[in-house]
């Protein structure tokens, strides 16, 4: 492949997907280290660029993956997705609001490992085979592995709504004095 | 809809917004490779994969890392006098890790409410026209119990120049008290402060920990093998459960890898007693390809035994990850990788309260 034609086939390979890559970079490691890993994760991509296959995606993916394991350890274990979503949720109805929050706060109360697998698929669109292909394992495993995440975030949301019921908020109080359960989120 | 499906579009309804944040730009442009470095890579993300990627990732340059260490590969092997063994047993990888091991053997087990680690880790940035190495304070506090707490302190230590000729070219360039880490193409990256940064404490729910592709809390982590044969099959079985299908031929490097990076976590990640390091130290010293290189010398200034493994890539390429172990102490003193290195501080176990800022 000439120069020119490495560059173009990479320019489309960047437009298609990096969307995609900083939407997991996010769920990852935050938004502090999305912008990191793109960049590193396309730098990889230009490197290899033979390496690229037809379907790019879940192969983008485990690379940035990889780089999230080598170089953003930290930031992904202290990762919380709810922190990283308050600032979206502003505006939205408090029971709408309430339910994400509490989504969102089980899938932190879960591992890492969990938290990628079920959102891999929810969040990133991966069937479970690409899915699987991200990180890197066969596909039957991934179903078993993506039931138990399943089975624990069950568990988790539980116990976030059982939290939830035992502390009443303002949200809760103001709530009661709607003739429907729906306030404006004044937080 | 049935739980599984339920549960999948809840998360998916929950989706944050910031997620679809990823700000415009052109394709960043990279400079061309030089011959020979484009390498195709295994054809499913493994373990290899993952160790070679930060070379990449870190701007291709990361040799010049390796200079700050004084690495003295050893060709012909050398007899050292040992106290106990009266034929003196020629000084290789295996020996300097079954002494470890022995040393390692006799320490007395500790327990507490958290395990400490404190670690710094560098890293070789490419500011553009040279390098500077990047320094970094972590200190993790994990709890002991189910659902106890991760506590993760960290703080940015500074920058500097990598080697003489980064100063050199430092100096060309204004002595600038600040750097912007560079893509290649000169694309705007992290800040890289000269000075130290201030302190960062966050804490979660402890994750507990993870070894072979497996999730262990402490009790299971207490419970690993002390015995290297038991605590090779013990991995071996938990990497077979939970990474894909390997050609054959592929399956004997493959679980060499495997054990070296396992090895590489138990000393570093998990609050294992020393029995179980001993054992991993064992373990260890019955791999092939392992190399040793005298007087490899840590960021602080210590030195030890280098006990390097490369990871090959399909090309032919390697990798190289060095475990550098005190021959006096048997301790891990530091990981060292082309353009990045982990010292070990400490490592303890206290009943003390995690820090709170």
């Amino acid at each position: 492949m000439t120069h020119s034609a490495q560059r173009a086939r990479f320019t489309a390979l960047f437009d298609r997907h990096r969307r995609q890559v900083y939407a997991y970079a996010v769920t990852r490691a935050g938004r502090g280290a999305a912008d990191d890993i793109v960049n590193d994760t396309f730098l990889v991509a230009w490197r290899r660029l033979d390496a690229v296959p037809a379907d790019p995606l879940p192969w983008l993916l485990g690379v940035a993956r990889n780089v999230v394991h080598e170089q953003h350890r930290a930031e992904a274990r202290q990762l919380s997705l709810l922190s990283q979503a308050e600032a979206a949720v502003e505006g939205d109805v408090a029971d709408v609001v309430a339910e994400r929050s509490a989504t969102l706060a089980a899938l932190d109360a879960l591992g890492a490992a969990d938290r990628e697998l079920l959102t891999l698929v929810a969040w990133h669109g991966l069937s479970a085979r690409d899915a699987a292909k991200v990180v890197g394992c066969a596909t039957a495993t991934f179903f078993v592995r993506l039931h138990r995440a399943r089975n624990r975030f069950d568990n988790a949301l539980a116990a976030q709504s059982a939290m939830a019921a035992r502390i009443p908020s303002a949200h809760r109080r103001s709530a009661d004095e709607s003739p429907s359960p729906r306030v404006a989120a004044d937080r | 809809m049935n739980r599984h499906r339920r549960a999948l579009q809840l998360i998916a309804d929950a989706r944050p917004a910031v997620l679809d944040d990823a700000p415009d730009g052109p394709a960043p442009h990279f400079p061309e490779l030089p011959a020979g470095v484009r390498s195709v890579p295994r054809s499913r993300p493994r373990l290899v994969l993952a160790a070679l990627l930060p070379a990449a990732a870190a701007g291709l340059i990361a040799v010049a890392l390796v200079v700050s260490t004084s690495h003295t590969p050893v060709e012909v092997p050398e007899a050292r006098p040992e106290q106990s063994a009266p034929p003196a047993e020629p000084v290789t990888a295996r020996a300097v890790l079954l002494a470890a091991a022995d040393k390692t053997a006799a320490l007395a087990p500790e327990t507490g409410g958290y395990w400490v680690t404190e670690q710094e880790m560098y890293h070789l940035y490419d500011v553009g026209g040279y390098h500077v190495l990047g320094r970094n304070e972590v200190e993790t506090w994990h709890a002991m119990r189910a659902g106890g707490q991760l506590v993760i302190v960290t703080r940015w230590l500074g920058a500097a120049p990598a080697t003489d000729a980064d100063r050199a070219a430092w100096a060309a360039a204004g002595s600038p008290k600040q750097w912007t880490s560079a893509g290649p193409d000169g694309k705007v990256g992290r800040q890289i402060p000269a000075g130290p940064g201030t302190r960062k404490v966050g804490a979660t729910t402890s994750p507990g920990f993870e070894l072979g592709g497996r999730k262990l809390t402490y009790a299971q982590v207490q419970a690993l093998p002390t015995d290297p044969d038991a605590l090779k099959a013990y991995l071996i079985k938990a990497d077979d459960e939970t990474r894909g299908d390997l050609r054959p031929d592929e399956l004997e490097r493959w679980r060499v890898e495997m054990l070296f990076s396992s090895a590489r976590n138990l000393l570093t990640e998990l609050p294992v007693g020393p029995r179980v390091r001993a054992a991993t130290y064992r373990m260890l010293a019955g791999l092939p390809g392992l190399k040793l290189t005298e007087n490899v010398r840590d960021e602080r200034g210590r030195t030890g035994a280098g006990i390097g493994y490369a990871y090959r890539n399909e090309d032919g390429s390697t990798y190289e990850s060095t475990l550098v172990i005190d021959p006096q102490s048997g301790a891990l003193l530091a990981l060292k990788e082309p353009s990045s290195s982990v010292v070990l501080l400490d490592d303890r176990f206290t009943d003390t309260s995690p820090p709170r800022s």
